[in-house]
Order: structure tokens, then C-alpha cells, then sequence
């Protein structure tokens, strides 16, 4: 497997406790790797650690196969473009200067195509207007384009669609499938907005207190989401007797609502819960969620 | 994709460039500049003492320490409260070399904040005042020592930016320090002039002539004491007072001092940088 991102055992200190307590992941060339994890998770650290921002306490990691030990990481980092947390801009210029900034710290030698970064971000008509004065749809764009200006060929980005109103979300989800599609960018995006995440990610990491729960693509994600019927009734209980009488595997969600996870025969369910004085209410085919993926694998406990 | 070696050099011109459209660089210059305007329109009736331009010239080495605080904490602190220097660090910029084109940066921005001033103050000042009493290389060996103590401050200045990723806490460090240095001189340099024997004195009282022998003077400071306060009376900020005081004869040891400052303050910023989480 070509892999552009592998790292093994990472853990990291703070004062404060552990941030990473052994993270193990693998990022496939081409992917779009969703991580998944609640806020603290250690998301925004394994980033920081990538970028060079911060040294892991203990274990390693490679970019392009390329140990972070070695000399050579700073030229393997060359080749990663990253919005870590906020979009790193300089707020008092303009779009366009923020991207000649980008250019003079790479070294290009022009600034021949700097126009059509402006225009893949859609902010190609901002003119002089200052970075300060942008939305925050508009500074994550820009945000991009600086990350995309050394033409990368990974993406790193952490909770991008963060504060974003609905519109600002579609754009940035739009602008990552066309890298990824058009470019053949690698991205890697956290994020615990799993809506969002689940319409772009080929494949996922989910995350909990520093370490890695479980990686998984999204087309084994699908295979292993289960489809079930959800009936929604005027009381759970007579409705659990006749689940349990037919044999049907089942989860209660409250106390009205109720996942079959077996095709039931529905005539026979019906009749058997209106002898019983229950109500039905409301059934239809639920596909379990990412959410409900995540929330069965890490439980739903509190956010640290 | 891109390739190539990555140096400070390309820092330092992305940095410049940031420095050409700074507010805070031009509000500097135009305070500086606005100084030496203002110091030669006050001494202007006064052209004819003798030496009051050379006065008037060296007043910015007292003004360039407090300027600069602000602007180096503001000009640098907004790499991190701007979240730019992630761009520099991910692209694969060594921690070095981007303490290094801060510093460089900053150190060249102080120098022209004082150009701000000396500007009016020579290119008006000169003509309209008659020039410099003092010999022209005792002026420019003087601008030099000045020079080097106001980036001796940028490389303090720019080592507590650097370090503290808090932009205001940064801000208020910065200037509390250019003024405490600049008050310790001001106070060091009343204490270690101070005469070691009270003169002899005739004073009359009730139409006598009376005579008061010489006496050591109480307030003179000796010792390990006076050693210390030369010390500190040779750091950049309260070696402004005394560039003031010794124009004439500026001893090489007080721009050998600010490097000295300059070379330690980088030294450990750069030490401690290397190792700094960053956010």
C-alpha cells in the first residue's frame, strides 16, 4: 500500500496530561481520510505534530516515507499544504498579498498563477479589500489557496467547515472533492462535524483520548453500517414483547422509539401491537449513520 | 509541486515585504520623524548656543528603545496571532531561520525608525542651524554605537515576541522594559556621577565668612556597588543616557556591550525556540 502518512505509537506530552497516548494511522495516496474524534481528542496535535509545529514525546511517524527524525522532513514537508485551526493569514492584506506573502517564503520564482488560485477559492474578485474584513467562509478559502500555493500534493485540514454558515460549508466541501478529483490532492480533514465528513471522506479514522479506535474505508464503513427499521409507536413495551415473541433482533432507542435490525412482517407486527393497544405512529428504513458508527465504537461519554 | 532549497533569505524578503505595508513600521517612522520635527522647531530660536544641534541629534536614542517595543512586539506577535508562522514552519522553514529573519527584520526596521528621525533633524537641521559642533566622525561614531543599541533592543524585543504567543502580554513586556532600562539610566547615571568629595565651600552667615572643609560625599556610591551600577549603566536602553552624556568620546566598550546583548539574547531566544510548542 502506498501510503503518504504513517505513524506508529505517536504519543505526546503536555503539562497537562497526555494529548496522543499512542496513535497509530495510515493516510493512502489519493484518499480523503476523514479523522474523527470529540474535542480533545488529540486531532489538532497529531496536526501539529505532522506539520512540525511540535515534537512528539515518543514514536514516529513518515511523510512520503520519509522518517519525521530526519533531515529530509523538512523537504517531504514541502510537499504538504495545511490550514491547522484557523486559516494562517496575515488579516491586515489583501487576498492577493497574502498569497505573494505564500510565494516569496516557497521561493517561486513568479507569480504565474496566483490569479487562478484566487479563482479556485472563489475570491477572485476581492480585490482590495482586506483579509479583516473577509467572512470566516471567505478567510478559510483563503486559508486554502495560502496552503495550495507551493502546489501540494497533501492537504492537511483541520475542522474546516468550523463556523461556517451552511453555504460556507458546501463551498469548502465543493473546493475538497475538486482538488481531490481534479488535482489528485491527498487530504486529510478532521473534523467531528460527521454529516459533513461522511459526504467527502474515502476513508476514516476515528479517534478517541489520544488513541486510534479504529481505520476503516468508507466502502467497508457502508458494509458494516446496518440497515434497520424504525418504528415509532405510542409505548416500547408491547412492541418488545412481539420483537421478542417473532424472534427479532432489536435496540430500543426511548421509549416510543424502536430499531428492528431483521426484515419483520409488518402486517403481522401491526396486527399483534393494535390487539395489544399500542399505537403505531411512524415506520421507515433507517440507515445507521456515521454518528451512530462513531458513537457505538467510542461511547458516548462526555467530551474531555 | 514544489521544489528548491529553502534559506532565510526568502524569509527575509517575504518578511521586508510585510514590513513596507505594516502600519505599526510606518506609525514608528512617522513618530521618529515627528520627533526630530518637532525637536528642531523648539531649538530653531535657539541656533545660536553653541552644540545645540548635536544636542537635539542624540535625543532619539532615548525615544527609539520605547518606538521599538511596541513595534517589535506588534510587527512579530502577529505571526502568531495571525497564525502565519505555522505557514512558514509547515512549508519546511527551520525554526532558525525564522528567529533569524524576525530578527534581521526587526533589527533593520529599528535602525530606519531612527533614520526617521535623523532625517529632519540632518537634512533641515544642518542647513537652517549651521551644523554639527562636534567633529563629524565623533557624530557618526556616535549614530553607529546608537545603531547597534537599538538593535541590541530588537533583539531583546524580538526574542520575548518570539517566545510568548500572546501578542498584549508580548506589547506590555516590551514597553514596561524600554522605559524601566531608560529610567535606570536616568537614575544610574544621577547615582555614579555623583562627586566622591563635597568641595570645600565659603558661605557667609551673620555678616561672617565662614569656611566648610571638603567632606566625602554620602551619596557617592563605592565598591561592589559601583560596579554593579556601571554594569548596569552599560546595558542597552540605559547606555542611551550615557551615549548622551560621553558623545564625545563613546567607549568602545558600550557598543561592544550591545552585541554582547544581541549575540546572548539570540543565542538563548534561538535555544528555546528550537524546542517551543507551537500553536
Amino acid at each position: 500500500m502506498d501510503y503518504i502518512l504513517e505513524t506508529k505509537n505517536l504519543i505526546k506530552h503536555y503539562k497537562n496530561g497526555k494529548a496522543l497516548n499512542g496513535l497509530t494511522m495510515h493516510v493512502e495516496k489519493g484518499a480523503i481520510y476523514g479523522f474523527v474524534g470529540r474535542n480533545g481528542a488529540g486531532k489538532t496535535t497529531l496536526i501539529r505534530l505532522i506539520c512540525g509545529l511540535q515534537e512528539p514525546t515518543e514514536g514516529t511517524f513518515t511523510l512520503y516515507g520519509c522518517p519525521n527524525k530526519s533531515k529530509e522532513i523538512t523537504k517531504a514537508r514541502r510537499r504538504m499544504g495545511a490550514v491547522v485551526e484557523t486559516p494562517s493569514i496575515y488579516l491586515s492584506m489583501t487576498a492577493e498579498e497574502n498569497l505573494k506573502q505564500q510565494y516569496q517564503i516557497l521561493g517561486l520564482p513568479s507569480y504565474d498563477g496566483l490569479k487562478d488560485l484566487l479563482e479556485l477559492v472563489r475570491l477572485g474578485n476581492t480585490g482590495k479589500k482586506k483579509a479583516k474584513d473577509f467572512s470566516l467562509g471567505m478567510r478559510q478559502r483563503l486559508g486554502i489557496a495560502v496552503a495550495l500555493a507551493g502546489d501540494p500534493d497533501f492537504l492537511i485540514l483541520d475542522e474546516p467547515a468550523n463556523g461556517l454558515d451552511p453555504q460556507g460549508i458546501v463551498e469548502i466541501r465543493e473546493l475538497i472533492l475538486r482538488l481531490n478529483r481534479e488535482r489528485q490532492i491527498t487530504v486529510l480533514i478532521s473534523s467531528h462535524i460527521l454529516d459533513e465528513l461522511s459526504r467527502l471522506a474515502t476513508h476514516y479514522g476515528f479517534i478517541d483520548n489520544g488513541r486510534m479506535v479504529k481505520e476503516i474505508s468508507a466502502p467497508e464503513l457502508e458494509a458494516s453500517c446496518r440497515k434497520c427499521l424504525r418504528l415509532t409507536v405510542s409505548d416500547a413495551r408491547p412492541l418488545t414483547t412481539a420483537l421478542d415473541k417473532m424472534g427479532l433482533e432489536y435496540s430500543v432507542r426511548s421509549d416510543t422509539e424502536v430499531d428492528v435490525y431483521e426484515a419483520p412482517s409488518v402486517t403481522e407486527l401491526t396486527l399483534a401491537l393494535h390487539s395489544a393497544g399500542c399505537e403505531v405512529k411512524n415506520i421507515h428504513e433507517h440507515d445507521e449513520s456515521l454518528e451512530s458508527y462513531y458513537m457505538n465504537l467510542v461511547g458516548g461519554g462526555s467530551d474531555d | 509541486m514544489m521544489s528548491g532549497k529553502l534559506s532565510v533569505n526568502l524569509l527575509l524578503r517575504a518578511n521586508f515585504s510585510r514590513l513596507w505595508r505594516s502600519a505599526s513600521f510606518w506609525t514608528a517612522v512617522s513618530v521618529m520623524f515627528g520627533a526630530g520635527v518637532f525637536e528642531l522647531a523648539v531649538s530653531y530660536p535657539h541656533r545660536d548656543q553653541p552644540g545645540i544641534l548635536d544636542n537635539r541629534y542624540m535625543i532619539f536614542v532615548l525615544m527609539s528603545g520605547v518606538v521599538l517595543s511596541a513595534f517589535c512586539s506588534l510587527f512579530v506577535g502577529a505571526e502568531y496571532s495571525d497564525g502565519t508562522i505555522r505557514n512558514k514552519i509547515t512549508v519546511g522553514h527551520s525554526r532558525a531561520a525564522v528567529y533569524l529573519a524576525e530578527l534581521a527584520t526587526c533589527a533593520a526596521a529599528g535602525v530606519l525608525v531612527c533614520l526617521g528621525y535623523i532625517l529632519p533633524i540632518t537634512a533641515a537641521g544642518v542647513p537652517l542651524m549651521g551644523g554639527f559642533e562636534l567633529p563629524l566622525t565623533s557624530v557618526l561614531w556616535f549614530t553607529f554605537c546608537a545603531f547597534l543599541m537599538t538593535a541590541s533592543l530588537c533583539a531583546v524585543f524580538t526574542m520575548a515576541a518570539l517566545l510568548n504567543q500572546n501578542k498584549a502580554v508580548v506589547a506590555i513586556i516590551c514597553i514596561f522594559l524600554a522605559y524601566f532600562l531608560l529610567f535606570l539610566g536616568i537614575y544610574l547615571n544621577s547615582r555614579l556621577t555623583e562627586q566622591a568629595i563635597i568641595p570645600a565651600q565659603e558661605y557667609i552667615e551673620n555678616g561672617q565668612i565662614l569656611v566648610r572643609e571638603a567632606m566625602p560625599n554620602p551619596s557617592y556610591v563605592q565598591g561592589i556597588k559601583r560596579t554593579i551600577y556601571e554594569v548596569l549603566y552599560d546595558l542597552p536602553g540605559c547606555q542611551a543616557v550615557q551615549l548622551i552624556a560621553a558623545s564625545e568620546a563613546c567607549p568602545i566598550r558600550l557598543p561592544l556591550v550591545s552585541l554582547g546583548t544581541a549575540a546572548a539574547s539570540t543565542a538563548a531566544g534561538l535555544a528555546l525556540f528550537r524546542r517551543k510548542d507551537l500553536k
